[in-house]
This record gives C-alpha cells, structure tokens and sequence, in this order.
C-alpha cells in the first residue's frame, strides 16, 4: 500500500493543539506527530460523548511513533438553553472534514469510537477517495433501551424550566453520573475484571467532577443526536472497514456492532474478549495493536483473545 | 526498593498495564507514565488487598512513584 503522509503535520512534531475555525466559533484539535519524514497517513481520532483530546494518552504512547494522530474535540451538538440551534450528525461530519483541511491533510484514516462512529461512518460514505481505512468501535444502528430512556429523561431534565440543571449539588452530580456510568457500562463484568471497573471509576470520578450535570452533559455533547440516525442509509463501500466491540458491552451490544459491520461492503468485524464499551482505556495494549494491523493492512488472526468474521 | 515500593511498582506495571521500563522509584509519576486508569486500579487494588481507602486525589497529588509508596505505607502503618 502507498502511504502518504501530511507534510504540514511533519513540520509540526510533537504534540500540539491548534485552533480549527469553523463556521461562527472554532474548537480544538490535538496532533501528536514523531519527529521524522512524513511516511504513513493521519489516523483522524473522533471520541465518544464526553470524551476529549486528552482521553487518548495511552492509546498515543502506543502509537504516535508509528502514525500521526488528529484528536479533535468537536464542537457539543448542543449549547443550553439553544436546543433550537442543535448540530445534526452531517454538521458535526462537516466539522471534523474542516479539521482536515485546515491541517492541509489530504488522505486519512479514521478511527470513530462510540457516538464518534456516526461521523467517521458519514466521512468514509461520503468521501472514499480521502479516507483510506476506517475503524468503529461501540457501534449502533440505536441506542440500546435502557441509554435511550436516559437520554429522553436528560432532554425532560434539560426541559424542566424550574430546573435547568436539576442535580445542582456535589451529591446530586455524582448520583446523575452513577446512573450514566451504569448505563454505559456493564457493571457485572465489571466486578469481574479490574480493568473494566476502572475504567467506570475513571469516567465517574471526571463525569462527578463536573459544575454541571452530567447527564445533561451528556446529551447536550451528543447524547440526544443517537436518538437521530445514527447509522445514515446507503452504506459504505470502496474503503477498507473495521467494526470492533468488547464481548461485554451493554450499551452497544455485540449484535449492534455486527449489524453496523454488515452495512460495510467486506467490513472485518472482531469482537474483544474480557472487554466492555471503553476498549481503548480496558486493553489499551491489545487495542492499540489492533489498530496498528489494521492500517498497516496486516493480517489480524494473530491477535488474542478476540474473534474474527469477515462481512459479505 | 522497600517492601512497599515493590508492591506499588508491581501493581502499576501488572495489574494497570504500564511499561515496567520507566516505573522506578525516582520517576515522577508523569515520567512513570500513571495516569488516571493507573491510578484507579491501584485505589481499587490497595482498598480490596489492604482494606486501605485512600482517594484518586490523594494518590494523584504526590510527585514520585517513591512517594506515592511513602503515602500507602504511612496508610499501612497507621492501620496496624
């Protein structure tokens, strides 16, 4: 395979942050690049809800040496108290292209991780000549029942005019995120393995944290955009796919990624075992090899602990 | 390397996944490489193993990997 890499991100070694002006405001975006000639394409990171530039740290130890890496921090598809303004999912799609462009990228690889994978799937449909591999993972036609009854009550708590952000306090906060985290998390495999439970730990603690609540939060970033196609009609073809999930995730089930997978023309689906929702934070080493394989278009059968199917 | 730095260096390295390279004693916990998963699982593992409770934040706010194991052992002895 010709590789192709971004002399500008070249000349920008190391790990910066830029602005990304885009439309009437601008937003962050992370590049950590390793010192050396530009040999192998950008992987464009699109976090899930929550999640920022700096959500990646491991996932960058892993792998920056090998390829440059674009986390932007889009822009949350909702401000409060402007739900008429809301971004659509072809929005935000048009915020992270902006990024590429402003970073004079021409080809790139994208990995779209739990509600980033309606942009990175929106990117690889809409511009096969640019993306050159693309990587989902926490994937869902859907939100699964019991997240999209937590984001309805979010979008009735932002409603709520006596109450625009009902959990005020430092007790009501941590009760919101506790319920989000048991939502997006399996709290059995949980008590099983130690690196699922942290990793809950870790998103409660930042999620508790927070001077707002965080369920609003949550839907506000993204959360109520999952109510709205996520998945658009018309599939993929023509860019080499990936669709991967823990074999625990509750909040996209192991069924819901293969039904994303098999809207993919010869998609490669994997599921991770001992693995829920937070892959790139629970087996940050195995993920990040895995990521690494598939763009250096290796073959995958030697990795552990996962299973493989290709789509027709 | 006491008793308690072999135990926090081995919960770092094998149980939250960090490289063993950089994880000494001396090393800043930046320089070691301990981050937020890191240090939940050591929170989690000294609460279950040692019946100590000491909070992220605690354990965040020291400088070295040598005394964060300073911290826990104090935790440790005040328990005994």
């Amino acid at each position: 395979m010709t590789r192709q890499g971004s002399p500008f991100l070249s000349a920008h070694a190391g790990a910066h942050d830029h602005r990304i002006p885009w439309r009437a405001a601008d937003y962050p975006c992370r590049t950590v690049v390793a010192h050396g000639p530009a040999s192998a394409e950008p992987l464009l990171v699109l976090s899930g809800g929550l999640q920022t530039r700096h959500s990646w740290g491991r996932f960058e130890r892993h792998v920056a040496s090998r390829f440059p890496l674009v986390i932007p921090d889009l822009p949350p598809a909702r401000t409060p108290g402007q739900a008429a303004q809301s971004l659509s999912w072809d929005d935000l799609t048009d915020a992270a292209l902006h990024a590429t462009h402003r970073l004079r990228i021409s080809r790139f690889a994208v990995l779209g991780v739990s509600s980033g994978y309606p942009i990175g799937y929106r990117l690889a449909q809409r511009h096969p000549d640019r993306v050159t591999r693309l990587m989902l993972f926490g994937a869902a036609p859907r939100p699964a029942p019991r997240l999209a009854e937590l984001i309805s009550k979010g979008l009735h708590r932002e409603a709520d005019s006596r109450s625009p952000c009902s959990a005020e306090g430092p007790p009501d906060r941590l009760r919101a995120a506790r319920e989000l985290v048991s939502v997006l998390t399996n709290t059995e495999a949980a008590e099983r393995h130690l690196l699922i439970k942290a990793a809950g730990r870790v998103v409660l603690d930042q999620l508790a944290a927070s001077a707002d609540d965080p369920l609003i939060r949550y839907v506000h970033d993204r959360g109520f955009l999952l109510l709205r196609n996520p998945l658009p009609p018309g599939g993929v073809r023509g860019v080499p796919s990936l669709v991967g999930v823990g074999e625990f995730d509750t909040a996209t089930t192991v069924a819901d990624n293969r039904a994303v997978a098999a809207t993919i023309s010869g998609a490669t689906f994997i599921v991770m075992k001992n693995a829920d929702h937070l892959l790139h934070m629970e087996r940050d080493a195995d993920f990040a090899t895995l990521v690494a394989l598939f763009l250096d278009g290796r073959p995958l059968s030697t990795l552990q602990h996962c299973t493989i199917e290709t789509m027709p | 390397m006491d008793d308690t730095q072999k135990t926090v260096i081995g919960i770092l390295t094998r149980k939250a996944g960090l490289p063993p390279g950089p994880v000494t004693p001396e090393a800043t916990l930046t320089e070691a490489g301990v981050d937020s998963m890191a240090v939940a699982v050591l929170a989690m593992v000294i609460e279950d193993e040692y019946g100590l409770v000491i909070t992220e934040a605690d354990l965040s706010a020291n400088s070295t990997v040598a005394d964060l194991a300073a911290l826990i052992g104090r935790h440790l002895a005040a328990k005994a």
